[in-house]
């Protein structure tokens, strides 16, 4: 039986990591040990059969799940972001900007000391086209709720402008999946936030999404739509092949 | 000269250039999802720690260090994440059932699926801390030193790991039948 150290030295000879006078030595030692020659040729064995195994492709969709992870998470790594007073120092320094900065403060000094002598107006809809209006009005809002055995939670769409925000929050004791199909030539999709934590994950295809959920989470997506016909999201809840529920959440913008 | 690449591009990303971290994802996607696939021989489960892996990279890159080479710094993510995702799912004692739901195998595909599933299932049989040098040595071809990088270990503890694995893993192989490549 080989010991601990010459067992050690054959495997850096497989390796091809020994040093000129350990070769010497491995040879030495093969020319006369029946039992050294086996170890060696076991080992370079294994180390084929392990080289003979091909790496595998990753899911093609990978590397757009991951952006998209990324993406939502944070704007841009912490490191290099500088700090607010160095943001608004650079920004003060900038000669092109300060016409803009003196206009908007001026402005921001117009409606204030607007609203100290008339007083705040009461209907902000009559503020249209100024500082006070809603340029992003809310059209419409649907909710859904889940209450099933194995899922509970809410689903909100709600129309705002050209953007269709959803929430989903979701709690489940087991693995579930849910399914949101939509128009793609009615919503582009824009982001998701999910949860950082590996229970929870999403896929995307053309016209779908696919959420997985275990435990209590919060996923958050956003649309693009320039479509003035309703649109409609159709979120479906399964657990492995079983499906839980059906929900279709149809916005409509609203006429003024 | 890839290496200086790879920090360039991080240095791109640092600077807000989103695109440059795409860069990396392309780059180095394979890699990871190959040393998680090994680590936990489930397709979904590889999908979940790359993911993972790349929006911690994302997170931290302020804290690479260029000194090192970025594939062995996200490597030691990968590693820390493959071993807390399987914490998580208490999987080191299960081994067998993934190993069949990988999907249908071409004929000519078949004795190499066969014999891949056997070096998967006997590596999944190795104490995680054996499991992973096999799979930074044999598979992602790192040096000892890079290993110990990787793994906050001194490079003769590689040494000792990795041949102690490769004794263990030849008996799990012999066990199986396979005895050459």
């Amino acid at each position: 039986m080989l010991d601990q150290k010459t067992f050690e030295l054959l495997n850096k000879e497989v390796d091809g990591t020994t040093s000129p006078s350990e070769r010497a030595q491995v040879r030495k030692l093969l020319a006369k040990n029946a039992e050294a020659r086996r170890t060696v040729e076991e080992l370079q064995t294994l180390t084929a059969s392990l080289k003979s195994i091909s790496q595998i492709d990753p899911p093609s969709y990978l590397k757009t799940k991951i952006m998209n992870a990324v993406i939502p998470s944070t704007t841009a790594p912490r490191s290099i972001q500088p700090s607010l007073i160095t943001r608004i120092k650079t920004l003060t320094q900038n000669t092109r900007l300060r016409t803009s900065y003196a206009f908007v403060g001026g402005a921001l000094a117009g409606i204030l000391l607007f609203m100290v002598f008339m007083g705040t107006p009461s209907d902000t809809s009559t503020l249209v086209g100024t500082m006070g209006s809603d340029t992003r009005p809310i059209s419409s809002i649907v909710t859904a709720d889940i209450d099933l055995a194995q899922v509970q939670g809410t689903v909100v769409a709600e129309l705002a402008g050209e953007f269709v925000h959803t929430s989903l929050s979701l709690k489940s004791e087991r693995e579930i999946e849910v399914i949101l199909e939509f128009s793609d030539q009615q919503l582009h999709f824009e982001s998701v936030r999910a949860p950082e934590q590996p229970r929870a994950s999403f896929m995307i295809h053309p016209g779908e999404l696919r959420l997985k959920n275990f435990g209590n989470n919060v996923f958050t997506l956003v649309f693009k739509t320039t479509s003035t016909d309703p649109v409609s999201l159709t979120t479906t809840i399964m657990a492995g092949e079983t499906t839980l529920s059906r929900n279709v959440l149809t916005l409509e913008r609203k006429s003024n | 000269m890839k290496h200086d690449q790879d920090s360039a591009l991080v240095h791109d990303c640092l600077s807000g250039d989103q695109k440059a971290f795409e860069v990396l994802v392309e780059r180095y996607q394979k890699p990871i999802f190959n040393l998680a696939f090994r680590f936990s021989a489930d397709r979904e489960d590889a999908e979940e720690i790359t993911q993972t892996v790349f929006v911690k990279a994302y997170e931290k890159l302020n804290t690479f260090n260029s000194r090192y080479k970025f594939f062995s710094w996200l490597y030691k993510i990968a590693v820390n994440e493959s071993i807390n995702f399987l914490k998580q799912k208490k999987k080191f004692d299960t081994f067998d059932e993934h190993l069949h739901s990988r999907g249908q195998e071409s004929d000519e595909g078949y004795r190499d699926h066969e014999m891949s599933a056997k070096i998967d299932t006997a590596l999944l049989e190795l104490k995680p801390e054996y499991r992973i040098v096999v799979i930074l040595n044999h598979f992602q071809d790192l040096s000892y030193r890079e290993i110990g990088y990787v793994l906050d270990v001194h490079e003769n503890t590689v040494k000792s790991r990795l041949f102690s694995a490769r004794k263990k893993l030849k008996t799990l192989l012999l066990k199986r039948g396979i005895t050459h490549a």
